[in-house]
């Protein structure tokens, strides 16, 4: 059973635990674990604790520091945190600790999180291997990217919640594939100041957690206006937790179809088919919605990031190309050298599949869509291709396919646990909303988290000793 | 390099201060060959859309 976010911070309140011992425990666990995992570039047990101590002070003094309180919270490295080093899963970051909070940063810590490390991220936020991390569920797998540390470091049951960044699907997938609940909200929704980019217009940030509640929980702490990050959109943040139990009974649910999202593993088919068909007895009218426009995704996705990464990236690939990926270092150099046109004719691209998007939710009545977070679960960490009826197509590309819709569109998306294949690996629902309807997400999340029974489901590489 | 493409990439290259061994002229046309293929693959789904789609692409405020 995992711990989550709403059942530690009760624990703490009520005295049945202290933030210090979550805390040391946590901190116990990503050490124990690190040699298997990898889940974590830095840990901060010096701040970590003080700021768990202030927490139990404040519970001594009957004050209440938010909905994180005393919650041990990881942080993937692309995001500032005052006095650890922001390295991107890059040698070409050498600097030392930086002094500024991130505003998400600042954020968690107002809402009572204990920052106890950082996460490892795949290569300056571009991919999905996340190397050298390894997921809890198979070892000699990957974790998913490019927060392949987050989604680790959640599984495992190191810490209830993390912070990852996605532009292509980098907190979707890392969850889908290690068993966890991750929500990528609505551009705009999460100030992005302080933290590496990788595609300005693409870029999101987001939670990872044990549960949805613990996604909810984390949003209503992160999300809101800041001067700091003018893409920020002028919105209260949102009241999530409260629609948490409102099940899907009179919802319209939309289950996407066709390519991007065929083909598929057949474990993902039948998993996907059995989440449609309880959410369906659960009250909700199941409607199968085809969007051809999305078989672009690919090419506009990556037609927009190339020439974003490439310019943000530039004088990186000037000085020390021989540091970066040859893959990633193949994406900045298109970035800079195809010609503006293409990048123009991305962003066209964009628009059209987001009016795509958009004309299927209102000529449908759609409060979501559905479907599988992933074609395919986790790839082994030396596999480059996957196999889908007899036709191979690079790891990368089968990941982002299914994930990238809902960056080039904006929306908000979650990705829920689902079940596991026959080898143990698991699978998640993806489920998309109208923009800043971040809540209908929770609300289906939770209800399809219930009907799943994945809560009860442990990795064999785990904090508490793992699956028997 | 007698290719001209591949030498228009190298000159490119040369352009945007991307002059290190690690970038292989030869290579990385290839690669954006590729890449164009790709990106034209988009010219039917603008056409498709009707009256030319403006670049600006995010549309978020669907009640208003």
């Amino acid at each position: 059973m995992r711990a989550s976010v709403a059942e530690a911070a009760a624990a703490i309140r009520s005295g049945q635990t202290t933030s210090r011992a979550l805390t040391e425990a946590s901190l116990e666990s990503a050490e124990r674990l690190q040699a298997d995992l990898a889940a974590f570039v830095v840990t901060d047990p010096e701040g970590a604790l003080a700021a768990a101590e202030e927490a139990d002070l404040a519970v001594a003094e009957g004050r209440d520091l938010g909905p994180l309180m005393g919650i041990p919270v990881a942080v993937k490295d692309i995001v500032d945190v005052a006095g650890l080093p922001t390295r991107c899963g890059s040698k070409t970051y050498s600097g030392g600790a930086v002094s500024t909070d991130a505003t998400l940063t600042r954020r968690l810590k107002q809402g009572g999180a204990v920052i106890i490390g950082k996460t490892t991220a795949h290569e300056l936020a571009c991919g999905v291997y996340s190397s050298p991390a390894s997921n809890p569920w198979s070892t000699d797998r990957i974790p998913g990217g490019s927060s392949g540390g987050s989604g680790a470091a959640v599984a495992a049951g190191i810490v209830p919640l993390a912070i990852g960044s996605d532009t292509g699907g980098s907190i979707r997938i890392p969850a889908a594939l290690c068993g966890v609940v991750g929500l990528k909200p609505t551009y705009g929704r999460v100030s992005r100041a302080g933290v590496e980019p990788l595609s300005w217009s693409l870029d999101h940030l987001g939670p990872l957690a044990s549960t949805v509640e613990g996604c909810a929980s984390a949003l209503e702490v992160m999300a809101g206006r800041d001067p700091a990050d003018r893409s920020t959109a002028d919105l209260a943040a949102p009241t999530l937790l409260d629609v948490s139990e409102r099940g899907v009974e009179g919802l319209r649910l939309g289950v996407l179809t066709r390519a991007p999202f065929d083909p598929m593993q057949p474990a993902v088919e039948e998993v996907m088919a059995a989440a449609t068909e309880r959410l369906g007895e659960s009250g909700a009218t199941m409607v199968a919605v085809s969007i051809p426009e999305l078989e672009h995704t690919l090419a506009a996705e990556f037609g927009i990031v190339g020439p974003e990464a490439g310019a943000h990236h530039r004088e990186r690939l000037q000085a020390r190309p021989d540091l970066i990926d040859p893959g990633i270092r193949a994406l900045l150099v298109a970035g800079l050298l195809l010609p503006a046109e293409q990048y123009i004719k991305s962003l066209r691209a964009r628009g059209v599949i987001s009016q795509a998007i958009k004309r299927a939710f209102l000529g449908h009545r759609l409060d979501a869509l559905l479907s599988p977070t992933l074609p395919a679960t986790a790839a082994e960490k030396d596999q480059d291709e996957l196999v889908f009826e007899s036709v191979a197509e690079p790891v990368t590309l089968s990941y982002v396919r299914t994930t990238a819709p809902f960056n080039l569109s904006g929306l908000p998306a979650m990705s829920v646990p689902a079940g596991l294949d026959h080898q143990g690996l698991p699978i998640g629902l993806q489920i998309a909303a109208a923009p800043f309807d971040e809540s209908m997400l929770v609300r289906i999340g939770r209800h399809f988290e219930q009907l799943s029974g994945f809560l009860e489901l442990v990795p064999p590489c785990h904090a508490d000793g793992g699956a028997a | 390099m007698d290719d001209p493409w591949v030498r228009l990439v190298a000159e490119q290259l040369r352009i945007v201060g991307l002059v290190h061994e690690a970038f292989d002229a030869d290579e990385i046309a290839g690669d954006l060959a590729d890449r164009t293929a790709l990106n034209d693959s988009l010219d039917e789904l603008i056409a498709e859309a009707g009256p030319e789609p403006d670049p600006i692409a995010f549309d978020l405020r669907w009640g208003e």
